[in-house]
């Protein structure tokens, strides 16, 4: 065991001298101190000495002896005396684990100058680690990424983990801090603490220094009780915390926050409205933004927004067009600015070739569902995409209802239970259902076999047929909306077309309904007269509509309307729209499939997009029952993820994903010192600025020793007065014994 | 200790610089300290009368006699007479230490002339010889008053400068004082103690009677040193750097032994033997000689 030192140069020519020379100084000075005394009876003194010679000399070698150790005990203590070896354990721990976690989320990949926060987290790491690896001390390194601390099975994944501080630790640095890169994750402070925590549960017996390595983003910071909670047992266990700030301050920045496709037919050859939502991360409004879209890679004109207010946001409308069937990909992008990751948005929509849907009329020459299927395909050139299907009830019975995107009933005056149940199962896993009544409707079944008491699919108890009565001098209309996307398009300015639309007959509701507040239903329309004329319900996952009159012209004139082919186009578009945003998927979270297992194989193969190319993986789908489930555990960058089924008949089925960065993640606001020792009271760490960081001594294993020479010491001092006051080399006191 | 003893304390004597001077008040106040002379009160014989001489004290005059005769006579006891006194006074190198009130000399010589004062006031002969390594000076038995100032005289001539040879020393009193009579040694018995018993020896067989007042400072007998010292031998060239309590106990062993060596030698030769510290009262010693000189009477 070689001990190092700290002052090493201190302790070879301090000790040198002090082990020499100090001791007889110490001798000439008693020598000086020595009184002389004419002594008459020295027979008797001499005597003594000479019985006692030995042990006084002992006692005298004794006495140098203790002071050649005190004052070793002086410079050893002073020279800071580290080691690191079994002993050590006895007097502190063996090792300085350093461990550094890096904020590697978007926002350190916010630029200026020639260098951004993950440049300069690079730099420290680098400052730190040549303080490391010029001393001689016994340390080892764990270097740990935020965005890897988040991983499906829960466990962090180091790029070095304990690495010890030697030879080969530069090299190991280097090639570490070459892959080091922002990545597109937002990753909360207390999530990656909570990882590192979990990382360094297994060993305890280490001197720990944490170097945290961020941006302090206000977004992440300014609410610090979750990270505080994980900062504090840190510290309890004893750990130094280093707080490094990567930036030098906060910039502005633009951000695609949001890319969606609006309620709407998706088909084929039927345009589609999206809105691309811009917001402006900064404390002066934004000018002449452009917005660059592109539909499956190809450019498209761009939007140019005017202006975004500070720390505001603007959304902007615009069509797609795709003529083909498929998943289609839309993109919107700014032109580069500090932060280049949320720049860009994805979405991945669906467009079947056609929107299949169903009418069953319960009149068997289906007048109703005509007007609907008319409705539908309207012709004169406009496409729809809808693909209607005109059947009868028993139709419900035979058939699988999945594949219609919504089942419109017409005129219906009774159902047997299998297509009851069949239309139930349909709505709750999904599917839009539309009851038109007629004069075939009746009450009794409806209330009793429908609408159950509240327990059914319909959405209200109804009556019997009831007239509108014509008021010549009343000039309201007689459909009056509220306020929902179905009929949205009719609000605003007066709609000469809405208002000429005569109901003279509908099917009044039982007397007294009204729908429960905040339940799942919702009179959209009503009559002059107050009659609930269109009522939606929502059942299971899917809805249904129930319209009050008739689809034909029997009740009303309203299919005779041209307000007719808009307002059920809307409807369906309302009906079938996605209840989850194809944009929704955020980096970081994963893709879950469920499959038929008679259609799909086991294994199925996943592109993936990387920062340099793709990646290419391949997944094992999990059987569960008579159905598969594909899991791809997460996601690290943004971008289009395509995922190729195989079926067990050989053909591949492309499916693909968006995954988006998280927006808010581009809010550069930051904090600084003063406002994280703000936030961070009483908690002891030390603070800087990447480019200060220096290495503290403290922070080395060992130390102990020098406290441990302390104690020597003073045992040495004591045990050497007591040593000298029996060998009386302390002068006389006046008035006590000479 | 009765009131007047705190001026016979070494440290009142030590203020008075002439030796006659302080034995006149050593004796003096001793004598006025106790209520009865032992000369008075106790059952002593009249001897004789012989005449009163000026100086004599008033209190012996027979008034009887001056009644019937109109002349003064005192009355003489057995001890008033023929008592013969040598104070044998160590004035060696030796006795030169003392760190307290008085060096063992000026305790010694306090004593010695105190005893000469007390004995020429009684007009017993009193002789002195003051020695170390021979014999310095000489003083014959005398019985008049004014033989103070001689042994005074010879005492304070007589500058402690070499060391002590006992043996010698005590066969020249022997020689010199060969009748009978009292010898009173005043030393520190550092010497050679086969001398010393062998002189000790020779007196008693001489019929002397030997009275061995053994004077120690307090430092000998306590060696309360600490500290680095270098002693140094008073009448040897040995030297000894030490620390004082690392041989403190050694010391006193061996001072033990000598002790008690010299007691039981005082004893072995019928010596009256007394041990006193240059802190003790004077009158001690005065004390011890007249408590001696009163046994031999009573023995006789």
């Amino acid at each position: 065991m070689i001990p190092t030192f700290l002052n090493s140069g201190l302790l070879l020519g301090g000790a040198i001298f002090a082990l020499v020379a100090l001791p007889v100084l110490i001798h000439l000075i008693n020598l000086v101190r020595r009184r002389r005394i004419e002594w008459a009876a020295m027979e008797f003194l001499l005597a003594s000495q000479k019985k006692n010679s030995r042990w006084i000399l002992l006692k005298q070698w004794l006495l140098l002896l203790l002071r050649v150790l005190a004052v070793a005990a002086v410079i050893l203590m002073l020279a800071q005396p580290l080691v690191q070896n079994r002993v050590g354990r006895w007097f502190g721990a063996l090792v300085t684990h350093h461990i550094v976690l890096v904020d590697d989320t978007y926002s350190q990949s916010d630029r200026w100058a020639n260098t951004s926060g993950i440049g300069e987290a690079k730099r420290a790491i680098e400052r730190l680690t040549r303080q490391m690896t010029a001393s001689s001390q016994r340390q080892t390194f764990t270097l740990l990424r935020a965005s890897e601390t988040q991983h499906a099975n829960g466990r962090p994944l180091p790029d070095l983990y304990r690495v010890p501080v030697d030879d080969r630790f530069s090299e190991r640095i280097t090639a570490a801090l070459e892959q080091l890169e922002p990545s597109e994750m937002d990753v909360a402070p207390a999530q990656s603490l909570e990882a590192l925590s979990k990382l360094l549960a297994d060993q305890t017996d280490e001197n720990r220094v944490i170097y945290l390595l961020s941006d302090f983003r206000t977004k992440d910071w300014d609410d610090p009780r979750p990270a505080r909670e994980w900062l504090d047992r840190f510290a309890d266990d004893g750990a130094k915390l280093h707080l490094v700030r990567t930036i030098d301050e906060a910039r502005p920045n633009l951000a695609v926050s949001g890319l969606t496709a609006l309620p709407g037919i998706r088909a084929a050859g039927v345009p589609l409205a999206m809105e691309v939502t811009v917001t402006n991360f900064s404390p002066n409004p934004a000018r002449q933004v452009s917005v660059l879209l592109q539909e499956d890679g190809k450019a498209r004109p761009a939007l140019v927004i005017d202006e975004i207010a500070a720390e505001g946001s603007e959304r902007r409308r615009f069509p797609v067009f795709f003529g083909t069937a498929g998943e289609h990909v839309v993109t919107a992008a700014l032109e580069a600015d500090g932060v280049d990751a949320d720049n860009h948005r994805h979405a991945v929509i669906d467009f079947p070739l056609t929107l299949e849907v169903l009418l069953v009329d319960g009149d068997p020459a289906a007048k109703d569902a005509r007007f609907l299927a008319t409705a539908f395909a309207p012709g004169g050139g406009v496409k729809t995409g809808i693909d209607a299907r005109i059947e009868t009830t028993t139709y419900l019975n035979r058939e699988p209802l999945a594949r219609f995107r919504a089942i419109y009933l017409t005129n219906l005056e009774r159902l047997d239970d299998a297509a009851i149940n069949a239309l139930e199962q349909y709505v709750r896993d999904g599917g839009a259902l539309i009851y038109f009544t007629g004069a075939r409707t009746v009450p009794s079944f409806v209330n009793d076999s429908l609408y159950k008491n509240g327990e059914g699919w319909f959405p209200a108890p109804v009556g019997d047929a009831t007239a509108l009565p014509v008021n010549r001098l009343d000039k309201a209309a007689d459909l009056e909306f509220v306020d929902h996307p179905m009929f949205r398009v009719f609000a605003g300015e007066r709609n000469t077309f809405i208002s000429a639309v005569n109901v003279e007959k509908y099917t009044a509701v039982a007397p007294g309904w009204e729908p429960a507040k905040d339940g799942p239903t919702q009179v959209i329309a009503r009559l002059r007269n107050g009659a609930p004329l269109v009522i939606e319900r929502r059942f299971g996952a899917g809805r249904v509509t129930a319209v009050l009159t008739t689809a034909s012209t029997d009740w009303n004139n309203w299919a005779r309307n041209p307000s007719y082919v808009v307002a059920m186009l809307e409807m369906q578009a309302h009906l079938t729209a996605e209840a989850k945003p194809q944009d929704a998927r955020l980096v970081g979270q994963g893709i879950d499939l469920n499959l038929d297992g008679a259609t799909y194989g086991t294994r199925h193969r996943m592109i993936a997009p990387a920062r340099a190319g793709q990646i290419i993986e391949t997944f094992d789908a999990r059987t569960r029952g008579d159905r598969l489930e594909l899991t791809i555990p997460e996601t690290r960058r943004s971008g289009i993820y395509e995922i190729e089924l195989a079926e067990t008949s050989g053909a591949t089925n492309m499916r693909r994903f968006a995954v988006n960065v998280a927006p808010g993640e581009g809010d550069l606001r930051a904090l600084d010192r003063q406002d994280l020792a703000t936030r961070l009271p009483e908690l002891e760490y030390d603070f800087s600025q990447a480019g200060d960081i220096e290495q503290r001594t403290e922070s080395l294993a060992g130390i102990p020793l020098a406290s441990s020479f302390l104690y020597g010491l003073i045992v040495l001092l004591l045990a050497e007065q007591a040593l000298a006051y029996a060998v009386s080399y302390h002068a006389p006191q006046r008035g006590a014994a000479r | 200790m009765h009131a007047s003893s705190k001026f016979l304390h070494p440290e009142a004597i030590r203020r008075i610089g002439r030796l006659e001077l302080r034995a006149r008040h050593v004796v003096e106040g001793f004598l006025s300290g106790i209520h009865r002379s032992p000369y008075f009160g106790r059952s002593i014989e009249f001897l004789q009368h012989r005449q009163y001489v000026r100086g004599d004290d008033v209190r012996h005059i027979d008034w009887k006699v001056w009644g019937k005769q109109d002349r003064l006579y005192i009355k003489q006891y057995e001890e008033e007479t023929n008592l013969r006194c040598t104070l044998l006074v160590d004035v060696s190198k030796s006795m030169r230490y003392g760190q307290g009130a008085m060096t063992k000399y000026d305790y010694a010589a306090t004593i010695a002339t105190s005893l000469a004062y007390l004995l020429l006031r009684q007009q017993d002969a009193v002789g002195c010889v003051a020695f170390d390594a021979i014999v310095r000076s000489t003083m014959p038995l005398r019985s008049k008053r004014n033989h103070l100032m001689s042994i005074v005289k010879a005492l304070e001539a007589n500058d402690p400068s070499e060391k002590t040879d006992m043996g010698k020393v005590l066969r020249h009193a022997a020689e010199t004082f060969p009748a009978r009579g009292m010898m009173v040694l005043i030393s520190d018995l550092l010497c050679d103690r086969e001398k010393l018993f062998q002189g000790l020896r020779m007196l008693e067989q001489r019929g002397h009677d030997v009275l061995v007042f053994h004077v120690m400072d307090d430092d000998e007998l306590d060696f309360p040193f600490s500290g680095p010292t270098r002693f140094d031998g008073l009448e040897t060239d040995d030297r000894i750097h030490c620390n004082p309590r690392a041989l403190r106990d050694g010391y006193m062993q061996a001072l033990e032994a000598f002790l008690e060596e010299v007691r039981l030698g005082a004893a072995r030769y019928r010596c009256d033997y007394a041990l006193f510290r240059t802190s003790d009262p004077l009158d001690a010693a005065l004390a011890r000689f007249l408590t001696h000189r009163t046994a031999i009477h009573h023995h006789q």
